[in-house]
This record gives structure tokens, sequence and C-alpha cells, in this order.
């Protein structure tokens, strides 16, 4: 779900007794990923526009141990160490000429973290995570490690971008921002550049946050018991009680439309309008005498703040002697 | 001559009506005591309400069946050898939350009930039950105990008749105990804590609770010694709010993103006194997290494809066949982690109730109450990571559990849960050889039992 599209190397140093100094620029290695973390597998690919490199003869080292060797060997895996610890990597090139580049690359593990949030309403005491529905706000947050488990923040610069071009802001340890989501079913991506003020050090991160559908999810309330958040009224109930209550529980209605009482509950008994008590969440439905066949009670839940947040369920009631 | 005639019709009535009875007991007694027997077996088809003696076709079972909520209040017994039973219902009522302590070296189990914030006490050995608080608080979402059950914090919701918003309220309380020999009951009491609390956790041995409060911008976390009476001091702000959290016994809180089937996950390990966050686990789809006391292993999930995976971290590490060090390895059972409960008295085991099904919006659908789930009991070694049926319900007692709130008690002999679809408190019984090794064999591969057993211990050769 998450695509990391990150770029950065730690450390990029020339040996210091290249017999081609000039040249070394113009061979460019690229690492996938891009940002590996510890104990994570990493290609490495170099290329050039300006030498050969299909005619050379290429060794690798990582960490003084040959790994590697061969004419136009322009590849290599390896893989990082724990955090806290760098891999050195030596490259050797010896073109058709006899011309020697020397070039050092040093791999230490780094991860970014981007978590969001949606800023939209669960129940109470819902273990899940809310979703962004449409026109809904998320809460990003980055935590950024380099080198170590631990992340402060504080220490980076973070710039963040969203739907490609737009600066929604950038600060140091501005680790947080919030994005607007567009319409259900498609993505937002955001992406983060993270530096580290006085080092060598650049990441990236991008991730795409899907928007989803609102929902809506009735539960039996009992006088005693409260509401039965754990037994959701799916399908047919039965019940031999003189009245049932119902209560309906929308998930993923944006949370400040919510807060301020602008959803818009309808009650539905066999297609027709019913009346809820005070709190529309809730319908009490009294037995019918005769009932031979299940009533179907019908809710539905809309934000005309954002209009596409909608919500509709159904769920059967038969009472019984 | 008329007074001789109605003492005639006197006897003869009485003759008649002890003629009836003689009869009626008979085929009681018969019925009653020798049901398998052809007489038998045609009087109870000739009654109305069916065989006595034979309760129910699910032979042994004495527990509830599913989806009824009114049944009997026992257990589920070896009719072979007259053992404890393997399950056993412990409540009839539904629970806000239990946990199980030790009091002059007995084990109690003490519970919650939902409706009215009641607490009771259950010998473990007598399996009797003594009301110990009658402090009344209807509703009772959930409750989360501490300081060897002598704790409780109390959550239930509350309308405001302003705003017409439910606000969350978090009831600390200390329990008073009814003195010995008396016939009285004991009493909470305590003090509310801040509205809206979006979790709690208290640490495995009872000393600490967590608590997280959202603020503006994001999250504000504290810690209250529970056998003090200090004040909650806050130990955590961060940005990010959507945490559930988890503190462990060295005060360090396990902080792990709220799950969705499809989201990538993170778990962290906050330190209060560093005031850093050191990763645990990241990227795992429908991540939730169960880590053991001390924190250094801990139960993970990933939802794969609609294949929810059981995984270990362990901070010590794993050695990979390719040599390298590894922080986690998967565990061949289908489960989340809060169907499991780490051992007690033997830390490295842990326990859980796993199931068959598949379903790619796990956990949120199991969350919101539209999936149940039917459990099969194991155990698993977190060193070998060798894994031990322990019991399949259906085939053993003819009724699924959906196992949710799971913990250890009877030095790891006894495993209690909440059936999630009643809400009951139930107890399953490990057996085990005295010392540490477990009592049965392991099996790599996960096939239920062909035979139908009796007991745990029965079921593997």
């Amino acid at each position: 779900m998450i695509r990391v599209v990150q770029s950065f190397i730690l450390m990029c140093a020339l040996a210091p007794l290249t017999s081609f100094a000039s040249g070394i620029d113009l061979v460019n290695f690229t690492l996938n990923p891009k940002n590996p973390g510890a104990f994570e597998e990493v290609r490495i690919n170099m290329e050039s526009f300006a030498v050969d490199l299909n005619t050379a003869n290429i060794a690798w080292y990582l960490d003084r141990e040959k790994i590697g060797e061969g004419l136009a060997k322009k590849e290599v895996t390896v893989r990082t160490g724990d955090f806290g610890t760098f891999s050195t990597l030596d490259i050797v090139i010896i073109l058709r000429d006899g011309t020697r580049m020397d070039k050092q690359l040093v791999i230490t593990p780094s991860e970014i973290d981007v978590l969001w949030e949606a800023q939209t309403y669960t129940p109470p005491f819902y273990k899940g995570k809310a979703l962004p529905t449409f026109k809904s706000n998320v809460r990003l947050t980055a935590f950024p490690r380099v080198s170590k488990l631990e992340s402060d923040p504080k220490q980076f610069y973070f710039k963040w971008t969203a739907n490609r071009s737009q600066n929604i802001g950038e600060a140091l340890a501005k680790n947080s921002v919030v994005v607007p989501m567009g319409f259900e079913g498609a993505t937002v991506p955001v992406t983060v550049d993270v530096t580290l003020p006085g080092q060598n050090w650049t990441g990236q991160r991008s991730i795409f946050i899907p928007t989803q559908k609102p929902r809506v999810v009735l539960y039996p309330h009992e006088p005693l018991l409260g509401t039965r958040f754990h037994t959701a009224w799916t399908g047919e109930i039965k019940t031999s009680n003189t009245e049932f209550v119902a209560y309906a529980a929308p998930y993923f209605f944006s949370l400040e439309d919510m807060v301020n009482n602008r959803l818009i509950y309808t009650w539905e008994i066999n297609r027709k309008y019913t009346a809820p008590g005070l709190d529309a969440r809730y319908l009490t439905i009294p037995k019918m005498e005769n009932q031979t066949i299940p009533m179907t009670v019908s809710f539905r839940t809309q934000n005309p703040s954002r209009i596409l947040q909608d919500g509709r369920t159904q769920s059967k009631l038969l009472f019984t002697e | 001559m008329p007074e001789e005639s109605q003492h005639g019709k006197m006897k003869w009535v009485i003759i008649a009506i002890g003629a009836i009875t003689l009869i009626a007991l008979s085929l009681w007694l018969v019925a009653r005591f020798a049901p398998e027997s052809s007489v038998g077996k045609q009087i109870g088809e000739a009654l109305p309400f069916g065989a006595l003696g034979a309760e129910s076709p699910r032979s042994g079972f004495a527990g509830n069946t599913d989806n009824e909520d009114t049944g009997f209040f026992g257990g589920v017994f070896n009719e072979t050898t007259g053992d404890e039973p393997l399950f056993r219902q412990l409540t009839e009522r539904e629970i806000a939350g239990a946990t199980t302590y030790t009091r002059d070296g007995k084990t109690y189990v003490r519970y919650v009930l939902r409706e009215n914030g009641f607490i009771y006490d259950i010998d473990t050995t007598t399996w009797e039950t003594t009301e110990i608080s009658n402090t009344f608080l209807p509703r009772v979402y959930e409750a989360v105990f501490g300081a060897n059950g002598n704790a409780v914090v109390l959550r239930y919701l509350k309308l405001d008749p302003l705003t017409r918003r439910d606000v969350i309220k978090s009831f600390l309380a200390d329990i008073t105990p009814p003195e010995t020999g008396g016939d009285g009951v004991g009493k909470l009491r305590g003090r509310d804590l801040l509205d809206n609390i979006s979790a709690v956790s208290i640490s495995p041995d009872g000393a600490l609770l967590f608590f997280l409060l959202p603020i503006d911008g994001g999250v504000s976390g504290s810690v209250v010694y529970l056998t003090s009476d200090d004040e909650p001091r806050e130990v955590l702000r961060n940005s990010f709010s959507e945490w559930l959290p988890q503190i462990l016994n060295n005060g360090k809180i396990v902080l792990t993103t709220k799950p969705s089937a499809q989201i990538p996950g993170f778990s962290y390990l906050y330190d209060p006194s560093t005031q850093t966050l050191t990763r645990l686990v990241r990227e795992k789809n429908g991540l939730t997290t169960l880590g053991n006391g001390a924190g250094d292993r801990i139960l993970f999930n990933n939802n794969i494809g609609g294949n929810v995976t059981l995984n270990l971290y362990a901070s010590a590490g794993f050695s990979s066949e390719e040599g390298f060090k590894i922080y986690e390895t998967s565990i061949p059972v289908t489960t989340l982690p809060e169907k499991c409960a780490w051992g007690v008295e033997h830390p490295k085991m842990f326990y859980c109730g796993t199931f068959q099904e598949s379903s790619k919006n796990i956990p949120d659908d199991w969350y919101q109450g539209s999936l149940f789930l039917k459990d099969t009991m194991w155990m698993v070694d977190a060193e070998t990571a060798e894994i031990t049926l322990l019991a399949d319900p259906e085939k053993e007692v003819q009724r699924s559990f959906d196992v949710f709130q799971p913990f250890m008690g009877n030095g790891d002999r006894h495993f209690y849960f909440v059936d999630k679809q009643t809400g009951f408190l139930w107890v399953m019984r490990i057996d085990r050889p005295e010392g540490n090794t477990p009592a049965l064999p392991t099996e790599v591969v996960p096939p239920p039992p062909e035979e139908s057993a009796d007991t745990a211990g029965s079921m593997i050769n």
C-alpha cells in the first residue's frame, strides 16, 4: 500500500588516491530501496554516461571483503547491518584503457515512518482505526530514524508535499501536517522530505492515503447492558421482548461534523419513515401484534457538509410470542 | 348410608391417585436412571420434553448453547473420568472484565458484571461465587484490574445533556472486600479520572496504570501508581494520537497504531525516562500487538491478503538460516494477539484461540461486531515456536467460542476468556505434568483431532 520512494546515501566519499579524480562524479549509484533499514537487502546499481562501464572490470568490496568482480558487473546486492552499524562499500573500476576509478559508499540503516490518522468518528471504545472518507482531514506524522532505532523528530527538518506539487508546510521539527482528502476510491499522495541539519543526510518518503466509504452499523441496545458493540445487528434478529431498541453507529464520518451535530439520521421501518426519539441514533421499536414476517429496519446517515459522506444499512426484526 | 357411600368413593379415589403416582414414579425412575434402555427410550420419546438425563444431543454439554442468553451454568464435564471439566462456564451474565489473583495460597477469579458494576470472586477450588462489591455502576463497558485484583478501572458512557454527546467516564477504584466471616459485602472507593480517556492499560504485575487522553494537536499519556494515592503523572506528549498502549512492568510502554486490515501499522517502545520512541514492528497490515510483562517478546499479526498470520518479535533476536540476526519470526497459527495470553508461571509459553476464517477485513469487522470467529485453543513455545493443540471446542463440546480478553491463572493450568458473542466468562483446563515441561506432545501441523476426546490430555497419544 505504502510505496517507498526515497533517495539518499548517507556518505559518499572519494578514495584519497584516485587516478582519475575528475571521472568520479561521472559514475552514479542508485540504491533500491533508496533508504534501507536494518538487516535489509539493498541492490546497488551504477551507471555512467561519460565512461564505458560495459567494457570495464568492476570489483566490489563490502567492509574490505570482495563480494563480486567481473566485466561490466554493475550491480550487487548487500545486506545492511543493525542500527548503529554501517556498511562500507568500496568499488574499483578499471576501464578498458587501464584507467582506475575508486568509489566508496557508506550505507547506514535509516527509516522514515509516516503515520496518519483520519479525523473521522468511530464509536466509543472502538479499537480499530478511523478511516479517511470524502473530504475528511487526515493528520500525518513522520518518525525518521537514522543509525539508531530511536527517533527524535525535533532534530530533523521536514518538507511536506501533497498531490505531488502542493507544499503543505516545512520547518525544523515540523513532523506533523494535516491534509484534506478527495473523492471516495481515490488516493492522496503525500511526500515528506527529511534532512538532518549539519549532516550530509537526506531522506524522502511517499505514501498514498486511500479514501474510503463511510459505514453504518446497527447494534442492539439493552436497558441494562447498554449498546452491545461486540454484537452487531446484521441479518435477522428474533426477540420475544415487547420492544427492541436499535442503536446506529456511524463510522468514519468527519469528526467535526459529528461533534457539531450536523449529521442527518433517517430511520425507516418497512420503507416508511419512522421518527426516532430525542437522540436520533436510537430507535425504539414496539412489538407489533400478529406479526408473521420480519420487519425491515433501515437506517441512513448523511453529512450535508460533505455530501458524499453517506452510509446506509438495513436489518430484519421479528417479534415472537 | 350416605356416609358409608362417601367413604367408599373416597377410598377408591385415594387408591386411584396412589396407583397413578406409583406408575408415574416408576416411569420417571426408568427414564431417569436407565435412559438408554429400550423402555427408557420409549418413555423418553413419549414425554413431551424428551428423555430425562439426556439434556441434549450434545453429550456431556452443560454450558450455554450458541446464541442463547439463557441456559445452564456450570461446566462441560468429562463423563468418563469425572475429572474437572475441560470447559467451565463461570458467569451466566455478561462481564466487563476479569482477572485472577492469589490470596492465602488460593487462586480466585475476580470479575465485574457489565450491567451493574457489581464485583464477584470465584474460588477456583470450589468454583463458588462470592459477591465482593455491590457498588452500583450501570452499563460498564470495560473493566481493567490491577494491584493483585484490589484496584479496578471501570469505564462507562454518560450522555452530556448539553451537547448530546457520549462522554467516556473512567472510575479508578480500590476494592474493599467484605470482612472475613461477615455477611456484608465490600465497597468501591475511588475517583473519576479525566473524561474521554481513549485507552487504558495496566502493567502485567498490576502496579502501573497508563492512560491516553486526546488533546489539541495530539495525545497526552499519564501514569498512575496503583499502590499509592499520587496524582497521574504525564509522561508522554505526541502529535500522533491513535495509539493502543500496553504498559510493561518496567514502566516502558508499547504503543501500537490502531489497526485496519488494509493499512500498514507500526509499533514502538516508548521510554518515559528518555522520551524516545524505539521502533519494534513496522508496516504490517492490521497490526495489533501483545507484549509479555518484560516486553522482550511481542506477539503481532499481519493481514496478508485476508490471511491473518501471527508473528513473534524478540528483542534478543533469532538466528536466520542465512546466518543473519533477525528479530521477527512467524508462528504457524492464524489469530490476533488479543486472542492470546502470555504464561505467568511459564513465561516463554503463550496460549491462543486461533481461527480458520480468512477475511480481508480482519480485525475491523471483528471489532465492529459484524464478524464472529470460531476458535480452537493452542499453546505455543516462544523459544522453539513449537505449537500444541489444546482443544477444539466444536469437536469436544459441540459449541464454538470467540476468544476475547484471555488471561492465565492457577500456574497456567487455566486459560480464562470471555466468549465475545455472549459476553460470558469461561475457563479451559490445561493439563500439565509436574514441572515446567508442557504435558502435551507438539504438532507443527494443526490437524484437528479426528476422534472425540473429553480431555485435552487425552487427545494426543
